[in-house]
């Protein structure tokens, strides 16, 4: 946590400081498009206006005043970037968007939400032995772990015990009806 | 790995395991009680009282499955089309019916075998004591003086309590506003601070406060008079025949197996029957007058019947309009 | 007072009952730290137990059950960055930072000292004030409450690390994102996107074990994983006792915060942490920063979240009104022994009231005693290898966010807050603003709008004495930096203007 809220501290300085970032421009695009997406929700709903009884101002009241204000906001901040860009002749790119650093990352959301899938059809308990394999050699290997014959045992028993221990703490434990 | 195993061990000491003698081919392994709605609220007492009971009868375990989300229709429509073998149940109550004709996502009763009638727990019309009414023809009254200056604490449009209010509205011939609260302890506080003049939870909500003088139960909606306050008359006793409230039942998937079906519906009610849970649930202030299959199935299409009406007077029916 | 002596004889002096507490507590705290287990449901799980126990061994069953959860939250919450329960969301917030630096013991042992003197004061409140407080919480209308959620998403405003101007924004985000699903006034839904899951709302939990537990997760893999060696270590487990004492303003007035907000029916924990922590985060604003391992952070959050419990059970014993669903469930236990709560369970049962009065008592001291003696293994679970320790992690997101509903969807979105959290925290959007938009979001939505159904008119938050003074002090909370800002700038013109 500490990391990415100092980052994020670092960020306003260097806004109201440094050379603008394209990283806070991006911020800025983020919310607006948020902004498109809940108002496109909004639009398209049939049944929103039905809503409004007698003095209650409706359904749609505080989304659309969520909604106004990130778009507004999404939008300021892209043009106050680019003002800030444009006075300072530059852009800095912050190097955080690079494939060294994201490729993992994205391969551990794909997984997980291939876990998600497969956990009906496979059960709970298969799924989380099929994801737990090559993660736990993944983190051995990321923390700097050498693969000697002994891990080829180990690494496959921990993976096996650490999904096995948590699905019977909470399956057998506490009842949670696992599919 | 020590701490963990610790862990383990001391849960499954924690955990019920009844075995017994099985008898057909069904129950094969533990079934699960879909509880729509979130741990801890009322129904979910008495369900999990009800799972206790039926997993001795059954010689299975009964483990409750708590799916809350979107008043119920969630689970019970994941029930409807899921697990045919008769090891998954739910229950439906009075926010079921309502919620077919307003949540288009909603299953209908007839995706659904009623198996066994639990009982109704009847809403009550409260009013604060300084209102000065005691009874229903005051409150009439005093509601056609000011036609929609009172108000009413309810639960969200399509709850047992919303609909009891509107029920109650157009039995009396009367106006007043709905005011909806998140579940019932918001409501009990909304009348108890003022915000409203009016209440229509359950008994058990406000029987306490009844009997300290603070608020007014002025009539029970149920067939007969409540145990826990035989001094408050029904509806129909005041002259305004209506019966509403909480009604709960037990169903599984329409084309569940029916030789599981009736197993299952058997234990059900034998455990709805059972002396020491009648004990249990009426301490609890619930109100249980078992039916089997059929009767059940009977009393659920008449209510699906005779609430369609008023759902349609309330403006809660948005789709599969008749 | 003699019942209060007689019941503590009786506890003390019974095996059972004693046992029962020690049993009670311990799968309270380990229940409570598992992810996705939150109180209620613990007791939910607990409940059907105590049927056959005599009323007052269930009261002392339940209720150990009932705080020790409360304080196991943090046990997870400080180690992996997972809140056990809503109520312990943001210890982690100072707690995490704490012990990713090897003062793992430390952290545990603030959080644990700080729930413990909240829990101690919430006693006292119950004890002392409860028949003239249960009365207080009637003052809160939904006029009130709209105005409190208000007063309380402003001082967040402000009070966010990094950017404010983005963690507004990201404040809102959190708030439009409490809207999603059916609506309490209309049962309407909105920004369902066609899926009939997202009906039912987002879940806190989900959110939160996405937004820090896996996000977390992803930022580590970004590079080679270097275990510091700090972090292997337990370190210390005792704090100097000079920064503990540091922290006692702090720590009283987040209890009362807590307690207030613990009286209020409906309010929850979650709201009570939320409040404590934006009030100490927005009084040192200038003198110290949250968020990263700030010891002021975890008292403030522990001490409201446990002082709450106390407050929940004054308008349970004195009106029979349940201030969020754990005391619901207690509401059943009592009901099942056939005792009815409400204003006369007092009168009429003076010496069950007594025994609920030591069962908390008892369970605050087996809680502190017990969570002492576990701290070093609980700090221990630290040092393990990074892949045990990360794959457990892992695996207990996807658990946890299943447990809260039985909802495989849940673990969806758990993966999605936690891949959008991780976007976000790279874009340098603060994150946790969003959290309290989706806490305090839907009471401030579901508030207003009553009130206009009740009230009709938008006057009425100027014409009622705590909304008014609310308003007043939001404006000037809101208002404040920009005078500052004037005055220095008018300042250094004047300064420039000097010389001449």
């Amino acid at each position: 946590m500490s990391r990415e809220i100092n980052e994020g501290a670092a960020g306003t300085e260097s806004v109201l400081a440094g050379p603008p970032r394209v990283v806070d421009f991006a911020a800025g695009a983020v919310f607006v498009l948020i902004a498109l997406i809940a108002s496109w929700s909004l639009w398209t709903d049939p049944y929103l206006e039905l809503g409004k009884v007698g003095d209650d101002p409706g359904p749609s009241f505080i989304p659309w005043i969520g909604t106004t204000v990130i778009g507004l906001g999404g939008l300021a901040q892209m043009i106050w970037v680019l003002i800030k860009a444009k006075k300072a002749g530059v852009l800095k790119t912050s190097g955080e968007f690079v494939v060294a650093k994201l490729w993992l990352p994205a391969l551990l959301v794909v997984s997980l939400i291939i876990y998600q899938l497969a956990m009906k059809p496979l059960g709970f308990f298969t799924a989380s032995i099929i994801f737990a394999l090559p993660w736990v050699a993944v983190f051995h290997w990321r923390s700097g772990g050498a693969f000697t014959k002994r891990y080829l045992i180990q690494l496959p028993l921990e993976a096996v015990l650490i999904a096995g221990g948590i699905y019977s703490l909470f399956y057998y434990g506490i009842n949670v009806p696992f599919p | 790995m020590s701490l963990k195993s610790i862990v383990v061990a001391a849960l499954s000491a924690l955990t019920l395991s009844v075995s017994g003698a099985v008898a057909a081919d069904f129950p094969t392994k533990p079934v699960s009680l879909v509880v729509p709605w979130p741990a801890g609220g009322g129904s979910d007492i008495l369900m999990r009282m009800i799972a206790q009971k039926t997993s001795e009868k059954l010689g299975q375990s009964v483990v409750v499955v708590n799916q809350p989300g979107a008043g119920g229709s969630l689970a019970l429509r994941e029930v409807a089309d899921g697990d045919k073998s008769g090891h998954t149940f739910s229950m439906i109550a009075t926010g079921f019916i309502a919620e077919q004709y307003g949540n288009p996502n909603a299953p209908t009763l007839d995706q659904f075998k009623v198996l066994a009638f639990v009982g109704t727990d009847p809403a009550i019309m409260a009013a604060r004591a300084d209102t000065g009414l005691k009874t229903l023809d005051d409150l009439v009254r005093k509601a056609k003086e000011d036609p929609g200056k009172l108000r009413n604490a309810n639960d969200q449009p399509g709850g047992t309590s919303y609909v009891a209010a509107s029920l109650m509205k157009l039995k009396l011939g009367i106006d007043y506003t709905l005011v909806p609260y998140a579940g019932s302890a918001p409501v009990v506080q909304a009348i108890l601070a003022g915000e409203t003049q009016l209440a229509t939870p359950s008994v058990t909500d406000l029987i306490a406060q009844h009997e300290a003088g603070e608020i007014n139960i002025l009539a029970v909606a149920g067939v007969e008079r409540h145990f826990l306050a035989p001094d408050v008359p029904t509806f129909t006793e005041a002259g305004y025949p209506l019966v509403t409230g909480t009604v709960r039942a037990l169903v599984v998937p329409a084309d569940a197996d029916p030789a599981a079906a009736e197993v299952l519906g058997k234990a059900i009610v034998d455990a709805l029957n059972d002396e020491s849970f009648n004990k249990t649930a009426r301490d609890a202030g619930f109100t249980i007058t078992p039916m089997g299959s059929e009767e059940a199935t009977a009393f659920m299409e008449n209510l699906d019947k005779e609430m369609y009406p008023v759902l349609l007077e309330a403006g809660l029916v948005k789709v599969r309009q008749k | 007072m003699t019942e209060l002596l007689h019941a503590t004889v009786t506890i003390l002096t019974d095996p059972v009952t004693m046992a029962l507490a020690v049993v009670a507590t311990l799968v309270g705290i380990i229940l409570g730290a598992l992810p996705g287990i939150s109180s209620t449901m613990t007791l939910a799980v607990l409940l059907p137990f105590s049927f056959s126990m005599e009323p007052g061994n269930a009261m002392v069953f339940l209720l150990g059950a009932f705080y020790g959860s409360a304080w196991g939250g943090s046990i997870s919450a400080i180690l992996i960055n997972i809140p056990g329960t809503p109520g312990s969301m943001l210890t982690q917030l100072d707690g995490y930072p704490l012990a990713k630096r090897g003062q793992a013991g430390v952290a545990l042992t603030y959080a644990l000292i700080a729930s413990t003197f909240g829990g101690v004061v919430g006693w006292f409140g119950l004890v002392i004030f409860a028949p003239t407080l249960a009365r207080a919480g009637f003052a809160f209308q939904s006029p009130e409450f709209a105005v409190l959620m208000i007063f309380g998403l402003s001082m967040l405003a402000y009070a966010s690390p990094g950017s404010t101007f983005l963690a507004i924004l990201a404040g809102m985000f959190g708030l439009l994102l409490g809207t999603v699903g059916l609506d309490m006034i209309t049962n309407l839904s909105r920004f369902d996107f066609g899926i009939p899951r997202l009906q039912a709302g987002i879940n806190i939990i989900p959110f939160a074990v996405g937004i820090f537990g896996l996000t977390e997760i992803l930022k580590l893999l970004e590079q080679p994983i270097v275990q510091e060696k700090a972090a292997t270590q337990i370190g210390e487990i005792w704090p100097r006792f000079r920064d503990v004492i540091k922290t006692w303003a702090t720590a009283i007035r987040s209890s009362i915060v807590g307690l207030i907000v613990g009286i209020i029916p409906a309010a929850g924990s979650a709201v009570a942490v939320s409040m404590s922590y934006a009030q100490e985060k927005k009084l040192y604003e200038k003198t110290e920063t949250f968020g990263n391992g700030n010891p002021r952070g975890i008292v403030a959050a522990e001490t409201g979240n446990n002082a709450a419990v106390g407050g929940a059970l004054v308008p349970l014993l004195t009106l029979g009104l349940p201030g969020d669903t754990m005391t619901a469930v207690l509401v059943g236990a009592l009901l099942i022994h056939g005792l009815q709560p409400g204003p006369q369970l007092f009168t009429k049962h003076p010496d069950f009231i007594a025994t609920i009065y030591v069962a908390l008592a008892l369970t605050i001291v087996l809680t502190f005693v017990l969570s002492l003696v576990l701290t070093r293994a609980f700090a221990k679970l630290l040092s393990a290898p990074p892949r045990i320790l990360y794959l457990g992690i892992l695996i207990l997101c996807v658990t946890g966010s299943f447990a809260v509903q039985n909802a495989l969807f849940d673990v969806l979105l758990m993966i999605f807050f936690g891949a959008l959290g991780y976007l976000f925290t790279k874009l340098g959007i603060p994150t946790a603003p969003m959290m309290f938009g989706l806490v305090l979001g839907p009471l401030l939505e579901e508030n207003l709008r009553r009130t206009l159904v009740v009230y009709g008119d938008w006057m009425v938050f100027f014409q009622r004495p705590i909304p008014v003074v609310l308003l007043a002090i939001t404006a000037v909370v809101l208002l404040l930096p920009f005078f500052g800002k004037v005055r220095e700038r008018l300042a250094r013109a004047a300064l420039e203007a000097g010389p001449d």
